[in-house]
């Protein structure tokens, strides 16, 4: 192999190796740190929520007059809701899952108040809560008629019984004998009558986020809030369909906020998902730029050395002797920048780490980086190092 | 001689125009993200009322219990309870102070038709609007001198006056709150400061306010709170006046002072308050409150987020690629030009007017890349707008003075870059290069 006359080229022209072996070790660090956060954005969006997203969706209703009675009116309400078209399930409920709005709460294993427990969201829910949400209970029973509170305007009291997610009831009673256990919220008393799967909060980029508690119960208040689940493929035209029949049934009202799950999801992760398109498009140029960067190069190198081409293949150096030349070359360039690269990417690593509480980037990123842009600099010197292949030996007896 | 290394240099670019392309497009990209990236940075960054930094001081109470995860000197709640807040007003110290809460109403005219309009609106006391330079169109803020005394008065919104009477000439009219009258004393110019820096608990980018009412009447007309609360324990109340007596934490409170001199005094007095509060039996923790400045709180609330300092940081690492790609460019087609300097040498050109000759051209290339920069930027910032558009998320707005910066520094990074090269080019012996012609 011809290594050593390789070597010799690249020593004669070191800035220019040292600027490329520079571009390669810096392309490395970020690649490897970028495509790192990015996915890791990526797998905050795409975890599990445990509702039926895509066929939920929320609707406020404002109540005006001084004649407005809440109990009647929300079960004509309901009633009007579920006998709708493509209506699989309605609930009332006190605030909406992933939609950045909703009740903190802390539950304890014991009466103390002064010891904390762990956090989560509580929804006050209906008998229909827990299939208008699309959550699976696991274990337990669901709620039923005689559990429903209904909340006077600024009471404080808690229905009797609650269902908590497997999270929650892990946080609580780490034994896995959640079940049938009493717990304590505040001055009130609750006992875990279910446990369903998995149940994200409000808030979603909050620790709590999987520790959701449901009661049974209402808010008596002049306005309303509805959950509503759709057959699937059918929200949209039941979405329109329930905006009217609620306006209709009751004249003196604003209805509002008629917002999709899915909506209130994208709005949760905006930041999310700007940071991950934004990650992107940086690493897209980037290897667009760089790839750009080395064909240019290795083409220009090419141009340079026309003659000396010519007087190799001149001397019986076959086309892929020339190729070879080229590739390795190039090779041998990249492979400097990218050991200097690895470090880099450590230190760029160690520095997000430090400064933005960021997870470590894992160890198999290094290797994946280094075969990527092994594989770049290759794809990007093989078409210029094809065509110094196409130089004719004549060339070589030629003079300028 | 300037025109004769311009035209030179447009010669040179005109030969390799595929390399020139790709110089210029790389400097392009790489200026472009970086000032895309700056200006999200610098927009998140903002501080909306600079020129009163020193005055305006966010308080901050620990009325909390201390419980079983008490750790000393603990970031005590943003906001602080009512009777905190109660007290402080009547101390009345520093010059200026503002108690206020979000809330809001359904919004009508005596004669107005049709549904009220919900608004959202803030609860303050009066020197609100001086402290924090709200613009008035007409009229201006009521008079008090009891802090739970005020007559029910209130200032709307250009926008929500001329909803309501078609002009934001309406002082004196009144207005129906929730079905309660309210005569309008005066009439703000739409004020919205981004970041919000005075309300950052309920969001740093929302809208401003519609409506403005007397904080002294939230007990009398129990003004819900539309902002977060944070209760400790006692939060579970039957009644209004219970929920004004218990410790949670609602109102976000500000106080003006003549300067950085006098914060010391300030915050010897919050010190004796928590003191005296704590001998009362009201606070549990010992003495434990913050004291900060615009700036300080903007950066307490992470109100400028860690995203965005860390796509500034990878885009800055990426300019710095697009320089280094082009500067090997640049290197690679200079140590090309070798025989054509030499021979310029020989027929009498000095080293400096060859030096010249090619700093010209980077510089040259560095503009042009500049000018590419600002156009994808712009671009850039639209896209950053469509991404966030669906949310009520940062106003991205471009900065020409930062733009024109960022230009200036790529061209000064490109040219200090390819010096070296230039420099050693010319330096070449020029028989060398004129013998193998």
């Amino acid at each position: 192999m011809e290594i050593r006359p390789i070597l010799s080229t690249i020593l004669r022209n070191r800035l220019g190796a040292i600027l490329v072996a520079t571009q390669i070790a810096v392309t490395m660090a970020v690649l490897c740190n970028a495509s790192f956060l990015a996915l890791d954005r990526l797998q905050t969006m795409l975890r599990p929520t445990g509702l039926d997203v895509e066929n939920t969706f929320a609707v406020d209703t404002i109540n005006f007059g001084e004649g407005f009675d809440f109990r009647a009116e929300t079960l004509l309400d309901i009633e009007a809701i579920q006998a709708l078209e493509g209506v699989r399930s309605v609930t009332t409920i006190n605030s909406i899952p992933l939609s950045g709005g909703g009740w903190g709460n802390g539950l304890t294993t014991t009466p103390d108040q002064s010891v904390a427990g762990p956090q989560g969201n509580l929804y006050f829910i209906d008998t229909n809560g827990i299939e208008a949400l699309g959550v699976e209970l696991i274990a337990g029973r669901n709620f039923t008629a005689a559990d429903m509170l209904l909340r006077e305007e600024r009471a404080s009291t808690m229905p009797e019984v609650i269902i908590v997610t497997q999270a929650m009831a892990n946080a609580l009673f780490p034994e896995g004998d959640a079940l049938g256990k009493t717990v304590y919220s505040g001055s009130n008393t609750l006992e875990i009558v279910g446990i369903v799967e998995r149940m994200f909060g409000s808030w979603v980029n909050w620790e709590g986020v999987v520790n959701s508690m449901l009661v049974p119960g209402r808010m008596v208040d002049s306005s309303g809030r509805f959950l509503v689940r759709s057959e699937p493929g059918q929200r949209d035209t039941v979405m329109a369909a329930v905006e009217k029949a609620l306006a209709d049934r009751y004249p003196d009202r604003v209805v509002r906020n008629v917002i999709s799950l899915e909506e209130f999801m994208a709005d949760s992760y905006s930041g999310e998902r700007t940071a991950a398109v934004v990650l992107m498009v940086i690493i897209s140029l980037l290897l667009i730029v760089t790839g750009l960067g080395i064909v240019g190069l290795v083409s220009f190198l090419v141009n340079q050395r026309t003659k000396q081409i010519g007087t190799r293949r001149a001397l019986g150096a076959q086309r892929w002797h020339v190729v070879r030349y080229f590739l390795i070359e190039n090779w041998l360039i990249t492979s400097i920048g990218l050991s200097f690269g690895l470090i880099l990417t450590s230190l760029l690593n160690y520095y997000l780490v430090q400064s933005f509480e960021l997870p470590r980037l894992p160890l198999w990123y290094l290797p994946i980086g280094l075969v990527a842009i092994w594989g770049l600099s290759l794809l990007a010197s093989f078409g210029p190092a094809r065509r110094a292949a196409q130089v004719a030996p004549a060339v070589a007896t030629r003079t300028v | 001689m300037l025109d004769y290394d311009f035209r030179l240099a447009w010669h040179s670019m005109r030969r390799n125009p595929v390399l020139t392309v790709l110089m210029i497009a790389a400097i392009g990209v790489g200026v472009g993200t970086f000032m895309t990236a700056l200006n999200v940075y610098y927009v998140s960054s903002k501080n909306p009322i600079a020129h009163k930094n020193d005055q305006l001081y966010h308080v901050q109470l620990d009325s909390f219990r201390m419980g079983s995860d008490w750790q000393e000197g603990r970031e005590p709640p943003d906001q602080i309870s009512y009777i905190d807040a109660m007290n402080l007003l009547r101390d009345d110290r520093g010059l200026r102070q503002s108690a206020s809460f979000k809330t809001g109403f359904g919004i009508a005219t005596q004669d107005y038709e049709g549904l009220p309009i919900r608004a959202v609106g803030r609860a303050t006391t009066p020197d609100f609007f001086e402290m924090f330079d709200v613009p008035f169109l007409a009229g201006g803020t009521w008079q008090q001198s009891e802090p739970d005394v005020a007559p029910q008065l209130v200032i709307l919104s250009r926008a929500m006056s001329e909803r309501l009477f078609g002009t934001s000439e309406s002082v004196g009219e009144s207005v129906l709150l929730d079905e309660d009258d309210y005569t309008v004393v005066g009439v703000i110019e739409d004020w919205s400061p981004s970041p919000k820096f005075y309300d950052l608990t309920n969001g740093s980018w929302l809208e401003g306010e519609d409506v403005f009412v007397p904080f002294a009447l939230t007990s009398q007309k129990e003004y819900e709170t539309w902002g977060n609360t944070r209760c400790s324990g006692d939060g579970d109340v039957d009644s209004f006046e219970g929920f004004l007596q218990s410790s949670c934490a609602w109102i976000t409170y500000w106080v003006e002072i003549g300067g950085t001199g006098d914060r010391s005094d300030f915050e010897s007095y919050l010190t004796g308050y928590s003191e005296a509060q704590r001998a009362a039996g009201r606070y549990e923790a010992p003495v434990n409150y913050r004291f900060r400045n615009v700036q300080e709180w903007l950066v307490a609330e992470r109100v400028a987020s860690d995203s965005s300092k860390v796509l500034l940081w990878l885009s800055a690492l990426f300019l710095m690629v697009c320089l280094l790609n082009s500067v090997g460019l640049v290197l690679a087609k200079f140590t090309a030009r070798a025989p054509q300097l030499a021979l310029r040498r020989a027929v009498g050109a000095t080293r400096g007017a060859l030096v010249r000759q090619s700093l010209v051209e980077i510089i040259l290339i560095g503009v042009v890349g500049g000018l590419l920069g600002m156009v994808l930027a712009m671009l850039g910032l639209q896209g950053m707008l469509a991404l966030t558009e669906a949310s009520n998320s940062t106003r991205y707005e471009m900065d020409w003075v930062m733009m024109a910066t960022a230009i200036v520094v790529s061209v000064i990074a490109t040219t200090i870059a390819a010096l070296y090269p230039a420099l050693r080019i010319s330096a070449l012996a020029p028989a060398r290069y004129l013998k193998t012609q």
